[in-house]
This record gives structure tokens, sequence and C-alpha cells, in this order.
């Protein structure tokens, strides 16, 4: 039925995109968003459009991702394979210590958090693709049924609306307005993973139009997302729980009384979601100066292992979301936009280099 | 080389489900109570927390008689406590089964907590952190949580169910919106203040919906 020629559509490509960052996003990011007030919503739109931005750069300088030693050399090779494995190393440990804890305190009070992350690495590992047509396709498939369901979480969650309170928002500061801007953009960097299979996807003209779009949407629907909870909860309300989302799937409930908690529904497909994002760091790690290879998945097994072993991080009462986290966001993040300008930079000197040889 | 690879895979992906099938992970539904209403209330400085349990062979119309062991769960227990903790602490040392509040439907607060600040203050924090409770669990006020909880298991097959069901199953009678948990933290949260909680009165053996205080 389908021709195993290693390359997918960039609606594929887009649907991967919006199914990786979407459970991240309704976990971590609406809870920051509604909590932070009008500056963080503010300043989480104004990001967007630097994120924007970097995805146009992004996509003009691809093929310097995808022959990095050509447009590089070699040093320029390693400093962008190792740049990139020890990002993705850090954010798989940063998300795995978050599920981790998610899954425990909500599904499996009694299992210890490394055996949770033991197992959901494996899940992840085994069961979300190595192979870019077989992941492709896996997100064409659940891509509407994931968005449908969150939507519906979304719409049965409005007759809990009091209104957006008047009172409790924090007052507006261009500085924090910058600040949440900011750390949009640092947390978006991620995007920075697409060029790198930019050359399997078969309409690459239309590639940065149809990301656009997922990355709209993804906007779109944190930001619908962190006005119910305010709504719901209040500004001060939001700002004392710790993942809202969670809460609100608490008190969502579909009419008719027939199932008495529908929680679990609603974290099952944001646990598929995070296997997604999991499996599409775990992908991304083995591709990045391999590429889909046969055989033992050595590289994958050692990213997932250095994922497992960064989740266990505790550092006085720290843990590794926070460190990791930090780390991400004050080294990586600035580096990772530092290697693009750098790409874009090699690139045209690659092509006034052949501008002037053909000249 | 792919038939050994898919072999491997699968084996892997029956170890992890042989791994939570075999329950090392959980504790089935048979060995937990599930109490579908819950009382706090404050005597001589002291929290009392009572819990009206589910009967599940006669809420799922299995008809098996109440003494079989595995199956007959109390009806009503009470705690009393400095704090929560030592609540927990006593439930955990005296009961077989594992609580499960995932399924609470109401919860019923005595008017001496309610008058209490701090005690309120501290019951709401406890309530707050606890990921299991549901939102829409609905909230009441009565003079004597007892009286109320009492009614478990006699008069009410469930206070739980009975509660909520002043609600649910009477659409169409007229009656003020519910305060559930999410309206309760709302307005405790943003406004500071406690919102008017619909009140119960238990007399001859009925209970009683008030809806104002």
């Amino acid at each position: 039925m389908f021709s195993d020629n290693g390359m997918i559509s960039s609606r594929q490509l887009k649907r991967q995109m919006v199914l990786s960052f979407l459970g991240v996003l309704l976990l971590l990011g609406t809870g920051e968003a509604a909590g932070g007030g009008g500056n963080a919503l503010l300043g989480f739109f104004l990001g967007i459009l630097l994120l924007l931005a970097y995805l146009f750069l992004l996509v003009r300088t691809a093929e310097v991702y995808r022959a990095p030693e050509k447009y590089l050399g070699l040093p320029g090779k390693w400093l962008l394979t190792g740049g990139y494995l020890s990002y993705l190393a850090l954010s798989g440990g940063v998300l795995l210590e978050e599920i981790s804890r998610v899954v425990q305190i909500y599904l499996l009070p009694s299992v210890p958090q490394p055996v949770i992350g033991a197992v959901f690495l494996g899940a992840a590992f085994l069961g979300m693709g190595q192979k870019i047509q077989k992941r492709g396709r896996l997100a064409e498939v659940s891509y509407p049924w994931v968005l449908g369901i969150f939507l519906l979480l979304l719409l049965l969650s409005v007759p809990h609306l009091h209104g957006i309170p008047a009172e409790g928002m924090e007052p507006w500061k261009a500085r924090e307005v910058s600040r949440a801007a900011v750390q949009v953009l640092a947390s978006g960097t991620a995007v920075s993973l697409l060029p790198f299979i930019l050359g399997r996807v078969r309409e690459q003209d239309a590639c940065f139009r149809v990301l656009r779009r997922g990355i709209w949407l993804l906007a779109l629907i944190t930001l619908g997302t962190a006005g119910i909870l305010v709504g719901v909860y209040g500004w001060k309300g939001v700002q004392q729980l710790e993942y809202p989302i969670l809460n609100l799937m608490t008190g969502t409930g579909i009419p008719g009384g027939f199932l008495g908690r529908v929680d679990i529904i609603w974290l099952a497909v944001l646990l598929f979601t995070l296997l997604f994002a999991m499996g599409s760091i775990l992908f991304y790690g083995a591709w990045i100066g391999a590429g889909e290879s046969r055989g033992i998945p050595w590289r994958r097994l050692l990213l997932a292992a250095g994922i497992w072993l960064l989740s266990l991080i505790r550092w006085r009462e720290n843990t590794a979301a926070k460190i990791c986290g930090r780390l991400l966001r004050d080294v990586w993040a600035p580096a990772l936009l530092g290697i693009t300008l750098l790409a874009v930079w090699a690139k045209r000197r690659v092509e006034h280099g052949t501008e002037k040889k053909t000249n | 080389m792919e038939l050994r690879k898919k072999r491997t895979e699968w084996l892997t992906a029956l170890l992890g489900c042989l791994l939570f099938l075999g329950g090392c992970a959980g504790v089935e539904p048979e060995k937990r109570a599930f109490p579908l209403a819950i009382s706090v209330d404050v005597e001589q400085g002291n929290y009392v927390v009572s819990y009206a349990m589910a009967d599940l062979p006669l809420m799922t119309g299995q008809g098996k008689d109440q003494g079989e062991a595995g199956e007959t769960q109390n009806t009503g227990t009470s705690f009393t406590g400095q704090n929560f903790r030592e609540i927990r602490e006593q439930y955990d040392s005296s009961q077989e089964y594992m609580l499960d509040l995932g399924h609470v439907q109401a919860l019923i607060l005595g008017e001496a907590l309610l008058a209490d600040p701090e005690k309120r203050q501290e019951l709401f924090e406890e309530i707050g952190n606890s990921p299991v409770i549901g939102r829409n669990l609905y909230l009441f006020q009565t003079q004597d949580p007892d009286l109320v909880m009492e009614q478990n298991g006699k008069e009410k097959d469930s206070v739980g169910e009975f509660l909520a069901g002043f609600y649910e199953n009477q659409p169409g009678r007229k009656r003020r919106k519910p305060v559930t948990l999410e309206d309760f933290f709302y307005e405790w949260s943003n406004q500071g203040t406690v919102p008017e909680l619909p009140v119960l009165e238990c007399r001859q053996g009925q209970i009683f919906l008030r809806e104002t205080a």
C-alpha cells in the first residue's frame, strides 16, 4: 500500500511536530502561560513570532544540517552532532522526570519513579518508531484522534468557566513580557531538529508554510487552554496548581453521568503524546550523524540510558527537571541559536565561493 | 535478522505486560475501599473525618452475600486526629483495604469547621494537594455531620450518591447551582472568601437539602 522509499509528506512532518510538542505544552506550557497572567500570554504570542522567524532561518539553512561536514568542516560536524546529542539527552531527562512524577502521582503511587521512567522509555523505544515513514504514518493516523479528544476536553470544560476575573492579574510589565517571549523561543529551539530530516520530505518548497501552520495551531491550543484554565481557576487559583491541565481533567466529565470519572481517558491521550515526544527524541538522537541504520540501535540505546540516568539526578532539593531545564534554557538554547547563525554564515560562504568559481 | 528483531520486540512487550498484568504495581478494586461521601468536622480542636463507603456488591448488583471475605466493606468509618497525617496513619493501621478517594461525590463540612479559619485553611490545602479527589464533587454543610453519615447503608444505600442525586437526578427542578470543589477553590483562591454552601438537615432519619443557610 505504501512505497517504502523513506520519504514522507510535509503534512506528515507537520503532524509529527504537532504531536511531539502538544503533550509537553499542555502539561507544562499552559500552566506557565496562565499563571503568568497577561504578561505571560502576550509574551507567549510574541515568542511564537520569534519562533516563526527562527523556523524560517532553519528551513533556509536545512542543507547545512543535513551535510554539516561540507559547510562547517569536520570540527563543525562534531560540534553540531555533540551539541544536539547532549541537547536531546538533557531534554529527554527533563521530560522523563516530569512524566514519571505525573504517572506516579496520578496512576501508580506504589511504583518507584525510576521503574516508571524505565518502562516509559522502553515503550517509547519500541513503540514510537525508528523509521521515518513508520513515524510519519503513526502521526498521520493518530493526529485527528488526539486533537479531537483534546478539543472535546476543552469544549466540555466550557460549562465550568467562571469568566475571566478582572482582579488578581499581575500588572503589565514590559520586562515580564520579554522574559516570557524569550522563554518561548528557548523552549521552542527543539524545532531546530526538523532540518535534519527535511531532505526526506517530498514537498520541500511547502515545508515552511506547512510547519508555520503547525506552530500557529500549537499556539492557538496553548493560548486557548491557558484561557480556559484562567476562566476555571482564576489568576490566583491557577498559580497554586502544579499541573493545572491535570486538575482540569479531573473536573471535566462527559455529560450523562454514565462514567463517573473520565480523566483517565484524557490522561491516556496526554501520555500518548508524551510517548510520541520521547520517541521523537530517541529518533533524532539516532538520526543525527547516522540516519536510518540497520542492526542493533546502539546509539538509541545509549541515548535512552543517558536520558534515564539524567532523569534520576537530585541535587539538594532540585530535581532533574529544574537542573537540566535551567541548563537547557541558559546554555543550550542560546548555543542552538548560535549554531543556526553559524549555519547561515556557512551557507553564504559556500554559495559565495561557488559563485566565484563559476565566474 | 528482521524476524529476530521482531521476536525480541514482542518478547520485551510481553514481559512488560506480564509485569503490570501480574498486579505487581497495583491493588485490585476488590481490595480497595471507595468512599462516596466524606464528612469533616472539628471537635475540641481535633478533626473528625468520616468515610461513607460504597457497598460494592449492592451497587454492582452482584447479589453476593455481604459476609463473604474480600467483599465486605465498612459502610462507615470515622477517625479523629490533630491533623490529616494522623488520620491517614489511623486509617492505614486499622483498615485492610486501600483507601481510594477517586470516586468521592460529596464532601460534607461541619459548621464548627467552617467557623474555624485555621482548620478550614488546613483542610483545603490538604484537598488542594490531593491529585485524586475529583474537582466535580459537591460540597455541603451541616450542623452535625455524624447524623448525615449514619444514614449510609441504612435508609440510604449510599449517602454520596443520594446527595449527588439532588442535582443530577432532578434536572427539571429549580435549584440553586450546586457548589463543586472547583467552584469552592475558585472563590477561595481568588477572592479569599468561602462560598455559601447548601445546608443538609437530618430529621427522623431523613436527609433534607436546604439550599441557603
